[in-house]
């Protein structure tokens, strides 16, 4: 079977733009199939179809979460740490949010999760400075180890933080777009 | 600044409205959905999304409850009475709009 493999743009950064891609894939025959190494969708290749994406933030989705999207004609494609659910319809299904108000929420929430996150990698990255910082004049090896893992924590940091941003900037706008 | 929720204010969104009133009667989410689009020709959907969020902030605020079901696939739920409450205060708010614009319509 044919697979092929397609950089995901980032869902705080491009989430549109990463549906209608998938969507164009979808139109030349290449389905989203799963998410691998969390970098990467992967396309199986089938029969050329019209399908619109869908990605849902949720952290609590429960058996009736996703009974309510299949009710709905939204099939679940593959979700991410049972918290980033990717769905695919058939073209012109309504969209999953019908509302601003719910949709705010959906970014809330998830804003809300990598703040958090942030805030929690932020905790070891200034153990570490200080650590390196602390032992730079009197031992050496425990300063090239700090600020190794100094930068390791860096990592999950920025992994949390660039998203906060992002769905803070979101948000932001989708406010201000409402009366 | 976290945004008041629209509980808090002591006003429904329009698609809490819908839920809100089709719970009256116990249903389960699929047939909410289904019974706002059959009454509204069509006009109103509220997509599974927006269902789910806002049937658990109903929840949470304690204005819809869990019915004890027979099928256990399916959550159904039913209007509390600090929801009737709070629908009827809604019902009047949104009576008192309509009828302020019909005056200078007339």
């Amino acid at each position: 079977m044919k697979n092929k493999y397609v950089m995901i743009g980032g869902f705080a950064f491009s989430e549109e733009s990463d549906m209608n891609k998938l969507k164009k894939y979808a139109k030349e025959g290449w389905i989203l199939e799963s998410i691998v190494a969390g970098f990467f969708y992967r396309l199986k290749k089938d029969k050329l179809q019209n399908i619109d994406y869908s990605l849902d933030y949720q952290s609590e989705a429960t058996e009736e979460y996703f009974n309510l999207f299949k009710e709905a004609g939204w099939t679940l494609i593959v979700s991410v740490c049972n918290e980033m659910h990717i769905f695919s319809a058939q073209e012109g299904t309504k969209p999953i949010y019908s509302d601003r108000e719910s949709e705010i929420d959906k970014y809330a929430r998830v804003k809300k999760q990598t703040g958090k996150g942030a805030i929690y990698s932020f905790i070891p990255m200034i153990i570490f400075a200080l650590l390196g910082k602390s032992s730079s004049t009197t031992l050496k090896p425990i300063f090239i180890v700090a600020n190794v893992l100094f930068i390791a924590s860096m990592i999950p940091f920025i992994f949390n933080f660039m998203p906060y941003l992002a769905y803070s900037y979101r948000l932001r706008k989708m406010k201000k777009r409402g009366i | 600044m976290p945004r008041k929720d629209f509980i808090e204010i002591g006003e429904l969104t329009d698609s809490a409205f819908y839920i809100l009133s089709s719970v009256i009667e116990e249903k389960h989410g699929y047939l909410i959905m289904k019974t706002i689009e059959k009454f509204t020709n069509n006009k109103v959907t509220i997509g599974p999304a927006s269902l789910y969020t806002t049937l658990k902030k109903l929840l949470a605020a304690n204005l819809v409850e869990l019915i004890p079901a027979t099928d256990e696939n399916k959550k159904v739920y039913k209007i509390t009475n600090p929801g009737q409450k709070m629908l009827i205060k809604e019902i009047e708010r949104r009576k008192r709009m309509v009828n302020f614009a019909e005056n200078f319509l007339k």
